[in-house]
């Protein structure tokens, strides 16, 4: 019987249970987290890698609540919104979420068309034919299959431990910075730091991560496994966010190269460390930008769907689910359109999909505070007093974050 | 007709034109055809919720300009002179039922109540149906734009047809003899489950009987079906095989691991046992897996009315009975009766006289490709089954189950189409 417990079986059950943790948090490094990661490696070389540590946690605890919610309730984030918080908290979320995942999705896509030029593509070319595959792989696959293909496209993150050890750092600086905690007065220094945070946490990813957690019908019992998935997955992501640094702070910043962007990353890397390093570190970048751009539209779609009772799933035909699918293809073809318009009206755009952001994720991260201290949904799962204690004051670090980084890129722009 | 959003929050009036307090919420009781309202709530003085019988309304009335604008309530009592009570936990409320997910069981889907449609019926006042769709979802909103107002209609669910899912109403709803999702078809029910979440769908099959779990459980989606397995306790799954036909059970064991497996078929009935183990031994997409043992097979000697006898007796519990099979002293088939020509037969005729010699079988391995051969090429739509070696009849294969087994993985995903097509012919 004790061999039964160790069984293969028992491991197979386990690995299954595995996944919507990892997919998370490898989606939540997306386009605009790597841009933030090696603007930070190049201006300030390893002096940011200690807040990795702490952003991990932070990431763990939101992250956790919700899978929480997921295992314990058998229900999705919009589902308790809606059935505890009525139908006008409801729609007030819906629309915000639609149009902040929308910019998600934009930037989503102006990442991939940002690293046309490196690959030598038409910038029209590479947006419309990515928002195409989007759509079909979409449509036409269920979304099982999907999820292990997302598991796929995660592997291509793997390129930037690659492009980290390429740019061959000094470790023992390496572990320093990263284990022991320095502070800068540079005027850019905090902007940053804030940033990394506000691009850590997200309000499309409660929805998704809880979701996918339901939909994998996780009980109570084996919740612990779960839990695993999502600190799993909360390390894997700052592991990669780690190298990415460690590869533009020792190659840019040695070198007094200062970047903007992620394609600007990328090219200045060739000199120093090789053109396998920009190729590797701008797939990663694409690879990115294309697992958001699955992962978003679609689950904002049944998350919508679900919260206002319409019929969804890609396994059901147009006339039964109209909503959802008019939904999921306009997410898509229009977030594609929008990015091909010139840069400088797509600049106010974003810059309102962050404030929207910003008014959201406070919203969202209350809303999961309050359901998770409900004693009617959670039973014997609440927060306990230390996790509620850590989890407030989380999210009061969020917020102000987020409210920095909104004005810095409203002065900024 | 009044819709419940349009007397949420109203005043309430007493005789003399005072008001007694805002209308909180209603309390009913669980009916066939609909659901009575006993009762209203209202917030008082001392911020209590109160209820009051609905016995003491006297009318309830809105602006004629007004649609689906707000009501206002008048009791037929002085506000000195009534008694309200406390609300007792556990009674059913009317706001209860907002905003959470029920089914739908005449349209076959889950829906999200935004508004519940009250009338009175018979003499009471009732609730008749829920509110779904964006008339009702605008309504709740408190706006109710010119263009939702235009074009959208009401789209409501009568009450009989509506099964809820959450705890207490789901508890007395089921005791109520109307409808329910257990009395569907199993690939309807199957439907259903996969719109909802795992946990929901646990709840509906656990209301089912054995029979119709089983049932439900095969027409599952295969991705869904190990979350539903999981929620069995192990003598419960015995109980649930030995119920079945043995090529059913077969179907479903194969779920389960393999050392799962033979552990469920070690503590079984023997003889339930043996027959699933057959099965779970023949080839993989081969006649044996997919053949009902559940046939008449008499012996040659038999006069018909003997035979019918027999029949009677040891009735099959298929439905699909179509023919009889003869077979000597070893259990070899020898011919084949329709069940037509048993019926137009003198009742003294011996079988052997009437069945026909020249039989087109199949054996416990062939493909169920050939299968679907043999049966286009003579026109069959039912084959006997016999063993390889001694040719001794075993099960019959239909037509439908053949067809289930060869069609395209995709179609099996596009139940819808099937559901439809059954809806509007019936």
């Amino acid at each position: 019987m004790v061999l039964d417990k160790f069984s293969w079986k028992r491991i197979l059950f386990i690995i299954g249970i595995f996944g919507p943790g990892i997919i998370t948090s490898l989606v939540d490094n997306d386009v605009g987290g790597i841009t933030t990661y090696s603007v930070a490696g190049a201006r300030f070389e390893y002096t940011l890698l200690w807040s990795l540590i702490p952003i991990t946690i932070l990431l763990i605890i939101v992250q956790e609540m919700c899978a929480r919610m997921g295992a314990v309730t058998g229900k999705g984030l919009s589902d308790l919104i809606r059935e505890n918080f009525g139908i006008r908290t409801t729609f007030f979320i819906m629309a915000g979420l639609l149009f902040a995942n929308f910019f998600v999705i934009v930037a989503d896509f102006a990442g991939i068309a940002s690293m046309a030029g490196i690959f030598g593509i038409n910038r029209f070319a590479i947006v419309i034919a990515s928002a195409i595959l989007v759509w079909i792989l979409t449509i036409r696959l269920n979304y099982r299959f999907l999820e292990k293909f997302f598991l796929f496209l995660g592997l291509f993150y793997l390129t930037y431990i690659a492009s980290g050890f390429l740019a061959q750092p000094d470790w023992g600086r390496v572990a320093k910075e990263t284990l022991v905690p320095s502070f800068s007065l540079a005027p850019g220094y905090w902007v940053l730091l804030i940033a990394i945070i506000g691009t850590t946490v997200t309000p499309w990813m409660q929805f998704y991560l809880q979701s996918s957690i339901v939909e994998k019908g996780v009980k109570k019992e084996d919740y612990k496994y779960t839990r695993m998935d999502v600190i799993l997955g909360s390390i894997v992501t700052d592991v990669i966010s780690f190298f990415i640094i460690v590869s533009t702070a020792t190659v840019l910043f040695t070198h007094g190269i200062q970047i903007e962007t992620a394609p600007e990353a990328a090219s200045a890397l060739e000199p120093f460390a090789g053109s396998y390093a920009t190729i590797l570190f701008a797939i990663g970048f694409v690879a990115a930008g294309l697992f958001g751009a699955f992962v978003v539209p679609i689950s904002t779609s049944y998350v919508v769907c679900e919260a206002f009772g319409w019929e969804s799933g890609v396994n059901k035909k147009f006339r039964e689910a109209k909503a959802f699918y008019i939904l999921l293809t306009l997410l898509i073809g229009l977030s594609a359109v929008i990015t091909l318009l010139p840069e400088t009206r797509l600049v106010p755009l974003i810059l309102t999909s962050q404030v929207i952001n910003g008014i959201i994720l406070p919203v969202v991260l209350i809303t999961i505070l309050i359901l998770i201290n409900k004693k009617e949904i959670m039973k014997s799962y609440t927060n306990p007093l230390w996790l509620n204690i850590v989890a407030w004051a989380s999210c009061v670090l969020i917020l102000l974050s987020t409210i920095v980084m909104i004005a810095t890129s409203a002065f900024g722009a | 007709m009044v819709y419940f959003s349009q007397i949420r929050n109203s005043a309430v009036f007493d005789s003399h034109g005072k008001e007694v307090g805002k209308l909180k919420d209603l309390i009913f009781v669980d009916g066939k055809e609909n659901a009575a309202i006993t009762h209203l709530t209202y917030s008082s003085e001392d911020r209590t919720e109160r209820k009051l019988s609905w016995s003491l309304v006297e009318e309830i009335k809105g602006d004629r300009l007004l649609p689906e604008g707000p009501i206002s309530i008048k009791l037929n009592t002085k506000k000195s002179d009534i008694h309200a009570f406390f609300v007792k936990e556990g009674e059913l409320r009317v706001s209860s039922l907002l905003d959470k997910q029920v089914v739908d069981i005449k349209g076959l889907k889950v829906v999200r109540v935004n508004d519940v449609l009250l009338a009175k019926v018979d003499g009471s006042f009732s609730i008749i149906a829920v509110c779904i769709g964006s008339r009702s979802f605008f309504r709740r909103l408190g706006f109710l734009p010119a263009w939702v107002k235009d074009r959208a209609k009401e789209s409501i669910i009568p009450w009989r047809s509506v099964e809820a899912l959450h705890k207490p109403l789901r508890d007395i709803h089921l005791k109520v003899q109307k409808q329910k999702i257990a009395d569907l078809h199993p690939e309807d029910i199957a439907d259903i489950m996969e719109d909802l979440n795992p946990k929901d769908a646990n709840l509906i099959f656990n209301s089912l009987n054995l029979k119709k779990q089983a049932q439900t459980l095969i027409e599952l989606d295969p991705d869904r079906q190990p979350n539903v397995i999981r929620e069995f306790k192990k003598k419960r799954i015995v109980e649930f095989l030995e119920e079945i036909p043995p090529e059913q059970a077969a179907d479903i064991l194969e779920l389960f691991p393999k050392y799962k497996r033979t552990e469920l078929l070690t503590i079984m009935d023997k003889k339930v046992s043996h027959s699933i183990a057959k099965i779970l031994r023949y080839p993989e997409e081969s006649a044996g897996t997919i053949m009902e043992t559940d046939f008449v097979a008499v012996p040659e000697n038999f006069t018909v009315k003997q035979t019918l006898e027999f029949v009677r007796k040891n009735p099959p519990s298929s439905e699909k009975l179509y023919h009889l099979y003869t077979v000597d002293s070893e259990g070899r088939l020898t011919g084949i009766i329709p069940i037509r020509r048993i019926l137009l037969s003198p009742p003294r005729s011996k079988v052997s006289e009437i069945k026909k010699s020249e039989v087109i079988y199949v054996e416990t391995t062939t493909s169920h490709e050939d299968m679907a051969k043999t049966m286009s090429r003579y026109d069959l739509f039912v084959l006997p089954v016999v063993t390889k070696r001694k040719k001794k009849l075993v099960g019959v294969v239909t037509a439908d189950d053949v067809m289930a087994e060869i069609m395209p993985q995709q179609w099996r995903t596009e139940k819808h189409k099937a559901r439809k097509i059954r809806q509007n012919g019936a």
